[in-house]
């Protein structure tokens, strides 16, 4: 795996080079591939540094960019190596050298100053880093060396490289950081007045703080730029929306003149996006974005407030569907779908309008609105799609991209996504770590919505391709990750980093209580939220109280906001009258049903009515359940209270209690082929009214066994035929 | 009617709306008394005077939204205002008030999506015409024209000279039933205030010369 090798390659590169298979090339040479104006001279240093066997390091292409006073300033290439620094690259596309002197000058003093900022990359008042600059011209014709100003053609570059020599090398690291850290991703969130040290409010703000890094995957996933479709894959919490807004700013410093557009599905992200990249192309250009190039988006849009859809129709003067109309042509949980497929079906001739659209929370958006978002770009297709692959845990989310986006008139796919060869840039890019759940947190949250300790019962649903786990970071401990046998999987900390677990005892990290009574249980939310207000120092912006079942919310949540209200505090409901900028708002404590909870994070997550995700009576509401429970424990970024009522609750204490047994690990055996095929069947997806239709048969037909059982109706009273058919159905 | 019973009447409408999920987002009522004069208010009393200023409507709304001047956010972005004052111990001033949310369907027309909490219930194409509901009243004789400019007054939309009589003061319990009664009919019966509204009441404000007109009467 591509993502693993890069996480590793300078601490333990001889590791890495034991583990890839013995028969695969590889330099340890990893490239890192931007936006370039100069495409055919950067592959060719790409190709020339790729020759030099295992000298180790990155190249970047189109990488870094520096604010400067007079705008932004793209680097044409940088290779960062752990024995020889940091070499910038003046690459020359054509024939002709120009004034490449001052270009030398020019691109040594932008990458000293940027590093001068660095007290680690500092001996006394000199830079203890190594910088060199040459000019890379393949094409034209390279005078003898000049002492002072390398130029070199690909003949000469291995040797001049290998000449370079840094004898400080353990500040690699320092500068490693510096030259990748696009920025410093910290939350400007209200300042707390900490008392004591060791509260919950006080672990939180270093949580905050120690979030405030770029990891190098996720460096690559910004600068790595497709001509074509690009897809970025990760856990809640892995940073995909950073990521995105990164690469906005990213490519509108390297690339002013294109329009950028950023779509996403929950409306809150929209303000999000806004700070982001403004601050994000403040510091790579020192200057503000230019919003007549860069647009954020909502997917769907309305003739108040615009959409990517809503655009779409009104350029190609289609009829608008809002929601209740394209309820009623489409059907329930089919309308935006519809929607899209029906507008791209009836324009007549697209025109074309973004040079690059990036499109977040992608798991919750249709096929039809991706395959809109691609009928509108400029060749080549810069498409970047993020998305979630558990969000609903079954991996039916989105197809791959193949199906996605169709055949052309010959039969052949419109995109393909192709094994990534050295020196490209990457068309599937997984983020592996999560940054928001500790390993506890995350793996309970795994082992409920799987099911994996379910008794009796056992799983409720499994992925198709079982390398999924590794993909979104586990890893196999004992047996193997193959059907029908043991397997016992588990974060490691590199994956889920240990600040996000050590803070806390494990045993405060998540809790699961059952209560006898809805009173007892909100008796005991209130407490809590008042202690947690009033001594642990946390904010009430800190707290929010998720409800899984989505329809019910506005009612079941009411009593305990306006016990909390008459303890003097104030809570909110998100729901649609909450702007569409925010979630959380100052000073309340949020109550949030769970469609509206996702996509959003808090320190501490209080879960009510859990109960209702234990059990269902239907094999193929339960699924949707635990995907709700699954959700709802995932927003938490530091603790998580996971309350309900009866028997139910207490079944699912007992399933956490084994999860705890097991020590956060999810050991079992691997379905096999048939198991799986029954779980997909049951766990297919079906509309809301597919759904209650599936419902209402069933029921009818306990109607009938019970009229049976019970000898209201005889089994002689049922005709011949029928009597025959269901024996051949039970006998299969 | 005393302060404190206006006070006691808007928490309790807050409670109730809170525990019934009509409530989104609220804000307690505050005092302010600076002289002779009491302010019952909205919270830390963030600027009023929007309302009043010739605007377009949707930027009043944003603008009272965005600034949290309102006691009660219902769940379609209604917004709702007791704004009370007295002078030495008596009513001289109240302003009531709905503002709906220009964006957002009104409840009534779609009450399971809200109630449901649909998510894209925000994809609103067609809007029905929204205007904003005060009841005025001002004790202060230099208010007052008979019966031009009656004391106590229905004010529907931002029309000028839409100035409907109404017989007296309305307490909070009065104002809420209107408002549910004929905005979020249907709900009302979830939280109902009929009973709670004949409780208490101020004394007529009206003049023989607003009775000729139609106006708004209540026991």
């Amino acid at each position: 795996m591509r993502g693993g090798i890069r996480n590793a390659t300078y601490k333990h590169a001889k590791v890495v080079v034991l583990l890839l298979p013995s028969c695969e090339m590889h330099s340890p040479m990893d490239t890192v591939w931007g936006s370039t104006t100069k495409p055919v001279s950067a592959r060719q240093l790409a190709d020339t540094l790729a020759t030099l066997g295992d000298e180790d390091g990155t190249l970047y292409i189109g990488y870094p960019i520096i604010g400067t006073p007079e705008g932004a300033f793209p680097f044409d290439a940088l290779l960062l190596s752990p024995t020889r620094g940091a070499i910038a690259f003046d690459l020359v596309e054509g024939k002709e050298l120009g004034a490449y002197q001052e270009r030398q000058d020019d691109l040594f003093a932008k990458l000293k100053s940027k590093l001068l900022q660095y007290p680690n990359l500092m001996k006394r008042r000199e830079l203890a880093a190594k910088i060199e600059v040459i000019t890379f011209a393949p094409s034209a014709a390279v005078e003898p060396l000049d002492d002072e100003y390398l130029v070199v053609g690909s003949a000469d570059l291995p040797k001049e490289i290998l000449k370079l020599e840094w004898d400080d090398q353990e500040r690699f690291p320092a500068l490693a950081a510096a030259i990748q850290s696009l920025t410093t991703v910290r939350k400007t969130k209200r300042k707390r007045s900490i008392e004591n040290d060791n509260s919950r409010g006080a672990k939180l703000h270093r949580l905050n703080e120690s979030i405030a890094n770029l990891d190098e995957n996720q460096n690559a996933a910004v600068v790595e730029t497709v001509e074509g479709v690009q897809r970025i894959r990760g856990l809640a919490g892995s940073g995909k929306t950073i990521v995105l807004a990164l690469k906005v700013a990213y490519l509108h410093a390297q690339n002013p003149d294109w329009h950028i557009a950023i779509t996403f599905n929950t409306r809150s992200l929209k303000g999000q996006f806004e700070r982001l990249i403004t601050s994000f192309v403040f510091e790579q250009t020192s200057e503000e974005p230019d919003w007549s190039k860069i647009r954020i988006l909502h997917s769907w849009g309305s003739p108040r407030s615009e959409g990517i859809y809503f655009n779409f129709v009104k350029s190609n003067e289609l009829a608008y569907r809002d929601f209740r109309s394209a309820q009623g042509a489409f059907g329930e949980g089919k309308e935006f779908a519809g929607a899209c497929e029906e507008a791209v079906l009836s324009a007549r001739k697209i025109e074309p309008v973004y040079d690059a659209i990036l499109v977040d929370e992608a798991q919750d958006l249709p096929s039809s609105f991706i395959r809109l978002c691609y009928s509108i770009l400029r060749a080549p297709h810069r498409l970047v799609y993020a998305y979630d692959e558990l969000q609903s845990l079954t991996n039916a989310s989105l197809p791959g991209p193949e199906e996605l986006f169709g055949s052309d008139a010959n039969g052949n796919p419109i995109v393909e996504f192709t094994p990534t060869a050295s020196g490209q840039p990457r068309q599937d890019i997984i983020l592996e770590k999560c940054y928001r759940n500790s390993r506890p947190v995350l793996a309970t949250a795994h082992a409920l919505g799987f099911g994996i300790y379910r008794e009796p019962g056992g799983l409720i649903q499994i992925f198709e391709q079982n390398q999924l786990w590794q993909d979104v970071g586990y890893r196999v401990r004992e047996g193997s990750l193959a059907d029908g046998e043991y397997v016992s999987l588990h974060r490691t900390d590199e994956t889920s980093p240990l600040f996000l677990e050590n803070h806390s005892p494990v045993s405060d990290l998540i809790q699961f209580k059952a209560f006898d009574s809805r009173k007892d249980q909100d008796d005991w939310l209130v407490e809590n939220i008042l202690r947690n207000l009033r001594e642990d120092e946390l904010l009430p912006e800190d707290i929010v109280v998720i409800n899984p079942d989505p329809f019910r919310t506005r009612k079941v949540v009411g009593e305990a906001r306006a016990r909390l209200m008459s303890e003097g505090v104030n809570s909110s409901l998100a729901g649609v009258s909450t702007s569409p900028d925010v979630f959380f708002e100052r000073d309340v404590v949020t109550f949030t049903g769970i469609f509206r909870a996702k996509g959003n994070e808090a320190g501490m997550v209080y879960i009510v009515n859990a109960d209702d995700c234990f059990d269902a009576t239907l094999p193929g509401t339960r699924a949707i359940i635990r995907n709700r429970l699954f959700t709802a424990i995932t927003r938490s970024k530091a603790w998580v209270r996971v309350l309900g009522v009866g028997s139910e609750m207490r079944g699912l204490c007992e399933e956490f209690e084994r999860v705890k047994e097991h020590q956060f690990r999810l050991d079992f055996v691997y379905p096999d082929e048939e198991t799986k095929k029954a779980l997909k069947i049951v766990n297919r997806d079906l509309t809301r009214s597919e759904r209650q239709r599936v419902d209402a048969k069933v029921s009818d037909l306990q109607g009938v066994i019970e009229a049976l059982e019970g000898g209201d109706v005889k089994v002689e009273d049922l005709p011949e035929d029928l009597r025959e058919r269901l024996k051949a159905m039970f006998a299969k | 009617m005393k302060i404190g019973q206006i006070v006691n009447q808007i928490n309790d409408i807050i409670s109730t709306l809170v525990k019934e999920g009509l409530s989104d987002h609220q804000t307690f009522p505050s005092q302010k008394t600076s002289g002779e004069q009491t302010l019952i208010t909205i919270g830390d009393s963030p600027d009023l005077s929007v309302s009043l200023r010739d605007l377009p409507y949707h930027e009043v709304y944003h603008a009272l939204r965005s600034s949290v001047s309102y006691h009660i956010r219902m769940l379609d972005g209604g917004l709702i205002q007791f704004l009370y004052t007295f002078e030495k111990g008596s009513l001289a001033k109240h302003r009531l008030a709905l503002f709906p949310s220009p964006i957002l369907e009104i409840f009534d027309s779609d009450p399971e999506l809200y109630m449901k909490d649909e998510l894209f219930a925000d994809i609103v194409g067609k809007h029905s015409v929204k205007f904003p509901v005060r009841f005025d009243f001002s004790a202060d004789p230099k208010d007052h024209k008979d019966p031009d400019h009656p004391r106590s007054h229905l004010t529907l939309g931002q029309y000028k000279g839409c100035r409907i009589p109404v017989q007296a003061p309305l307490t909070p319990y009065r104002f809420i039933q209107f408002v549910l009664r004929n905005f979020y009919n249907s709900v009302y019966f979830s939280c109902d205030f009929d009973k709670r509204a004949i409780d208490y009441k101020f004394s007529d404000s009206i003049t023989e010369g607003e009775r000729n007109l139609s106006f708004i009467s209540f026991t």
